[in-house]
């Protein structure tokens, strides 16, 4: 389902030059739940976005069901990810402009989606924020805002989720609360890549891979 | 679908962001308003006076020496000008081989009291029905019927500004008058004037006497002024400037008005304060247009997290430029708007005030002229919200999502 092959991502130029990736290649199955495990700074987040086709990468090829997205035109491209990827970011994500229900009902609307603010509203209460359907992100925990996240990506159902660290600054009770949304996202049939440092997580996961390790 | 999708964003972002909002709209409201004042005053001050000395008819009008400039200040305020001179000198100015007609005018303060309603001081303009040729013309069409008929010894002629109708009764120094016509609207102080016939005027000063609580002291051999027409210089005229100089050797009591000369003087006195207008509305343009670019660039800057998001969530960069440039729009939309309004209430409101403080005559405009000037004020504030707005939403846009969101954390 996804094949990431000979990944490479370089950083400014000359002296000043960074190598976040170099030659990173795994693939992730259908229905899986992998989590990507690796220190801060080792570039988790970078492949995760290169692999939503947020940054180009230096290098190497990224393939979603098949389809080279780095061939695709910024349309096409936006389009793809709109209709199969939800991505759930490491920091706060939450349109600040639009309240819970409004940023869920967008992530409907970008997807080509009817706008359906049941649908929207039953996705908030799945994540246990009945009560904080109105409230703007400034009203909102760090772990509420995450969980906003996490019904905004899952509400148009995506066949991938990518997550960034989505338990990351969070208390233990909500930190367990979330993987337990994801898992049950996983067994309603969505694929999962997660990159986290937290390597007490990985129970959650069908498979894992090191960063370090993967080539 | 998309176009509602960037319409809802917009207007989610602007009740978010009301105050910032509201200061590029005032901003946009205060250039449009200031160009607007300015246009609308020159035209309909031009205009105004175009049709004013259409009205006066006359190539120079004869005063007493050295009461030119009230005379002047009279036709542009319609602030009374009480000042008389011997009737013979109607005569001696008739005699001149360049003069083609003469008629007589007479100027009277009232102590008014109107029949119909509230008027007071009105200024009282005699003229002579027989040798008019100033005043008739300028009835309202819809008094006149067609046909022209004859001015009765009781009845006046008001002007436009007066808000009178024809029949209303008005009583001077103890005499009734019917207002027999309407003339119409020039935005010349005349417009505030009573034209009344000359003959009745001064039987109405000599029956003051025993009607009126106040005597109109007026003898029938004065008057107070001499309309002039001159031959055309074909039929063996002069020009209006030779003439009047000709006059003022010849007649030493008298001073001679022209009102081409009274013309050109309120256009230099106009585009002195036009000017000055113009320069401060094209500075704060320039000033808003920058304004807008400005805090448009500074918000995308700041946006650049939540546009970053928003390609992540499936955001086109069409939705987000449109995104931008719709906001921009509105906001030198809704400013223009909101200038045009309050400068043509302003200005139409406050036109007496404006006429006299800048000593220029002012017509009211009819839709006629307002819609274009209004299209194109509104036209050139769009077109300087999507010029201001451009590069912001051409560079947001552009912004790469990951790059986007990292540089706004």
């Amino acid at each position: 389902m996804i094949k990431v092959q000979k990944v490479s991502k370089v950083y400014g130029a000359g002296q000043n030059q960074i190598h976040a990736i170099g030659d990173l290649s795994f693939e992730i199955y259908k229905g899986e739940f992998v989590m990507l495990f690796g220190p801060s700074g080792s570039g988790k987040t970078t492949i995760l976005n290169i692999i939503a086709g947020l940054t180009r990468p230096s290098r190497g090829k990224v393939f979603l069901d098949q389809q080279n997205i780095f061939e695709m035109s910024d349309r096409q491209l936006t389009g793809f990810r709109a209709r199969n990827i939800g991505l759930v970011f490491q920091s706060q994500s939450m349109l600040t402009h639009l309240n819970s229900l409004d940023n869920v009902r967008l992530g409907l609307r970008l997807a080509g989606k009817k706008d359906d603010p049941d649908l929207a509203k039953k996705a908030l209460i799945r994540m246990g924020l009945e009560d904080r359907i109105l409230a703007y992100a400034n009203e909102l925990s760090a772990g509420q805002q995450r969980r906003v996240s996490i019904a905004r990506a899952l509400v148009k159902r995506p066949k991938i989720l990518l997550c960034d660290e989505p338990t990351g600054d969070l208390d233990p009770d909500t930190e367990k609360s979330i993987m337990e949304m994801l898992k049950k996202a996983h067994q309603a049939g969505t694929t999962i890549l997660m990159v986290t440092h937290n390597s007490s997580l990985d129970s959650y996961a069908t498979r894992v891979l090191q960063k370090n390790l993967v080539r | 679908m998309k176009h509602f999708l960037a319409a809802y964003l917009v207007r989610k972002n602007i009740r978010r962001r009301l105050f910032r909002y509201l200061i590029l709209v005032v901003s946009v409201a205060a250039a449009v308003g200031m160009q607007v004042s300015a246009a609308l005053i020159d035209r309909m001050s031009r205009e105004s006076l175009e049709l004013g000395l259409k009205r006066l008819g006359a190539d120079l009008v004869a005063v007493p020496a050295g009461l030119d400039a009230e005379l002047q200040k009279s036709y542009l305020t319609g602030d009374a000008a009480i000042f008389y001179m011997d009737r013979s000198i109607q005569d001696r100015i008739s005699g001149f081989d360049f003069v083609a007609q003469t008629s007589p005018q007479l100027f009277i303060k009232s102590l008014a009291n109107a029949g119909c309603c509230s008027l007071w001081n009105i200024y009282l303009v005699g003229f002579d029905p027989d040798t008019d040729f100033t005043i008739k013309p300028w009835l309202a069409p819809r008094f006149t019927r067609g046909a022209e008929r004859k001015i009765g010894a009781d009845e006046v002629l008001a002007g436009a500004a007066l808000g009178l109708e024809e029949g209303n009764t008005l009583r001077f120094y103890g005499q009734s008058f019917k207002v027999g016509g309407i003339l119409s609207p020039t935005g010349m102080g005349l417009d505030r004037a009573v034209f009344i016939p000359i003959r009745s005027a001064y039987r109405m000063a000599r029956e003051s006497k025993t009607k009126a609580e106040q005597e109109l002291d007026l003898s029938p051999d004065k008057i107070s002024a001499v309309l002039i027409k001159l031959k055309a210089e074909k039929d063996g005229g002069l020009p209006a400037y030779r003439a009047a100089f000709e006059l003022e050797q010849r007649i030493p009591e008298i001073s001679i008005l022209q009102p081409e000369e009274l013309a050109m003087k309120i256009q230099q006195n106009l585009s002195t304060v036009l000017a000055g207008l113009r320069s401060a509305s094209y500075a704060i343009w320039s000033a808003t247009a920058l304004l807008i670019a400005l805090v448009f660039a500074m918000a995308t800057n700041e946006r650049k997290r939540e546009i970053g998001l928003m390609r992540a969530m499936g955001a086109t960069r069409g939705l987000i430029f449109r995104m931008i440039m719709m906001e921009a729009l509105l906001v030198g939309g809704t400013g223009s708007l909101i200038g045009l309004l309050c400068s043509t209430g302003l200005v139409l409101g406050f036109s007496s005030l404006i006429s006299q403080s800048l000593g220029v005559p002012f017509y009211q405009p009819g839709l006629g002229k307002l819609v274009p000037l209004s299209l194109t004020a509104l036209a050139l504030a769009l077109l300087t919200g999507m010029i201001a707005g451009l590069y912001p939403a051409l560079r947001a846009s552009r912004m790469e999502p990951y790059q986007a969101i990292r540089s706004g954390e």
